[in-house]
């Protein structure tokens, strides 16, 4: 038995910090004046406080990361409407950058619209969106400001020619079949006898399901409840 | 529609194998990749209402098989389907784009041939490395027929690859799946596989083996035995567990299905193994005279028969720190490492911050670095008021 990593990572957790629903200016500048070994083992509260502040940030992160669900608007542009809790809208877009290297990203929230072209810095635009319905590209009007500025990103990113070579086209013709298809694929994943609503509720409780268009699929009726599942 | 029944079918065929893992520990660089990578934490897409996480797309090849396995709905499947590898990426493909799922885990039914099988899932696999230019996860199944060249490619164009071996031992093995021979058809493979894991380059997340648990009438120590085997002679990566649920049309199914919570618990005992570097024989302290687990925490039986008494947070070693229930590697190392830059734990509170679950290690801590004396529970207080006082 030998001892590993232990300690937290002071220049993660700072980062991580300020993107907090309830973080302020002070908390942050207090965390930042701590004893370092304190923060590094979180042996006081505010280390603690901080701590668990910056996982409910990076846990945020990673679930709009996982439960967005991807249009793809000309061949160019993949996008996805999320509405996290904390500000992680260009951690996501970040991520979708390296997933998806040669096309160009967007993710709408209620605090705008977050867009990177490859090889480019993240850029946000002030415009309010709406979550589109069924998971849907919000675009539909073709003279709307979101159709506007999808047009502008698609341009820049034709431009850079970054996607000139990329096999990555939607080839589908109709882009509702993929629901559908995921859709029939989820319901074979399902094991009847290991039925477990409390865990899929941990795992996915509902305001995620009513935040992240697309996740029609998952919203499972509860069914047959017996008393376990509410113990 | 012929695809969305291919869908329904094969995934269905699949949904039983396992594996947790969609990123291989550290960043792979695939060569012409232009989509898709291997992130460093894995991503769960969705959850089934069963609680399990769906990150992958997990289909079978074909769901045609010419086995035997009395556990297995397959070989009695009456709708046989398959993908054209074609068909197969260009669905994965689709799905992936949209953020649907995090890699691919593909597996397939054993036909006669399973040399050819196994040549059609490469097939697929290198369509999509190559021709596609995919480089995010894959986890590839390799079946017991496959060559040693087929199990070489194989560790080229996957993250992971996987082995069943469904039971601890051959005799085991023989009474579930008569056709299999545990030595020449999974062992064998497996030594192969690990040849594979000493080039650079191949199996970046490892190869990881399946068990069906209870469906040969194992004990958990014959199991956790051979899992104990399978990391030092195979440097397996991990091992997964699968209760065994009775299928109707199969030979099982009227055997019982084993309760959920002894798959739990073997996992709990994996988890000691590999996390906590436990000794074999501290771990065999955890089962009963029969050599089953009981539906108890282990650690905490462990820490019961094997802990001479209360431990002390400011001058344990990690060896004995990482032995107390609600402490686990990290919060030990936090708290060694934090005694070596001169701190001093001073309350049960300051453990918990650092990550100790104080309700579970109470009765095994005692403080004598400045608490208030008042307010200190032994491991013998403890017994006292609680075991004690129950009885």
């Amino acid at each position: 038995m030998t001892p590993g990593k232990c300690g937290v990572d002071r220049e993660w957790l700072l980062a991580m910090l300020p993107r907090h629903a309830r973080a302020d200016r002070l908390l942050v500048l207090r965390v930042e004046r701590m004893d370092p070994r304190d923060l590094c083992h979180l042996s006081a509260p505010l280390a603690r406080k901080a701590y668990n502040m910056a996982r409910a940030v990076a846990g945020d992160a990673h679930r709009s990361m996982a439960f967005l669900r991807l249009g793809i608007y000309r061949d160019t542009l993949l996008w996805g409407y999320i509405k996290p809790v904390h500000r992680v809208e260009d951690m996501v877009v970040r991520s979708l950058r390296k997933r998806y290297p040669k096309h160009a990203t967007a993710v709408c929230s209620p605090r705008g619209v977050f867009h990177a072209v490859p090889g480019g810095d993240v850029h946000r635009e002030n415009l309010v969106v709406q979550p589109p319905s069924k998971g849907r590209p919000g675009a539909e009007r073709p003279s709307g400001p979101l159709a506007v500025l999808f047009d502008r990103i698609c341009e820049t990113a034709e431009l850079l020619g970054e996607n000139e070579e990329t096999a990555v086209r939607d080839d589908s013709g109709e882009e509702g079949i993929w629901g559908e298809i995921w859709s029939e694929y989820y319901q074979t994943q399902y094991i009847e006898d290991r039925r477990n609503p409390r865990l899929f509720h941990r795992a996915m409780p509902k305001r995620y399901l009513s935040s992240f268009p697309g996740l029609e699929a998952e919203n499972v009726p509860p069914g047959n409840s017996t008393l376990d599942d509410f113990g | 529609m012929g695809l969305l029944r291919k869908i329904k079918i094969l995934g269905e065929g699949g949904k039983y194998d396992i594996c947790a893992s969609t990123s291989t520990g550290r960043p792979v660089k695939r060569k012409n990749a232009t989509w898709g990578r291997t992130t460093i934490p894995g991503v769960c897409q969705s959850f089934t209402p069963d609680g399990r996480c769906v990150s992958l797309f997990k289909v079978l090849q074909t769901n045609v098989c010419g086995m035997d396995c009395k556990y297995c709905a397959n070989p009695t499947a009456r709708s046989r389907e398959s993908f054209s590898p074609e068909e197969l990426a260009r669905v994965f493909k689709g799905l992936y784009m949209r953020n649907y799922v995090e890699g691919l885990f593909l597996s397939s039914g054993i036909p006669r041939d399973p040399e050819a099988a196994m040549e059609t899932m490469l097939r697929t696999v290198e369509l999509l490395r190559e021709k596609e230019r995919f480089g995010g996860y894959i986890h590839l199944k390799i079946l017991p027929g496959a060559t040693r060249d087929q199990v070489e490619r194989a560790a080229s164009l996957a993250d992971r690859i996987s082995i069943n071996l469904e039971a601890p031992d051959g005799l085991h093995l023989s009474e579930i799946a008569s056709q299999k021979d545990m030595g020449i058809d999974i062992l064998r493979r497996q030594g192969w596989i690990r040849d594979c894991l000493r080039q650079r380059g191949k199996i970046p997340a490892g190869h990881t083996t399946q068990f069906v648990v209870g469906a040969s009438m194992e004990t958990d120590r014959e199991l956790l035995h051979r899992v104990w085997r399978e990391y030092r002679q195979y440097r397996l990566k991990r091992a997964y567990f699968s209760a065994f649920q009775p299928i109707p049309g199969t030979p099982l199914e009227t055997l019982r299905a084993q309760p959920l919570w002894r798959e739990h618990r073997l996992y709990q005992m994996d988890w000691l193994m590999r996390r906590y570097g436990y000794p074999r024989h501290l771990l065999m302290e955890a089962m009963d005279d029969n050599g089953m687990l009981p539906d108890r925490d282990p650690k905490m039986t462990i820490a019961y028969r094997t802990l001479d008494g209360p431990v002390d947070p400011n001058t344990a070693s990690y060896d004995l720190l990482v032995k107390v229930p609600g402490i686990g590697p990290r919060t030990a190392s936090r708290i060694v490492s934090y005694r070596e830059n001169g701190g001093r734990i001073t309350s049960l509170r300051q453990l918990e911050h650092m990550g100790c679950v104080v309700r579970r290690a109470r009765p095994f801590l005692v403080s004598t670095g400045g608490g208030r004396p008042g307010r200190q529970e032994t491991m013998d207080r403890w017994l006292e008021t609680t075991v004690g006082g129950a009885a």
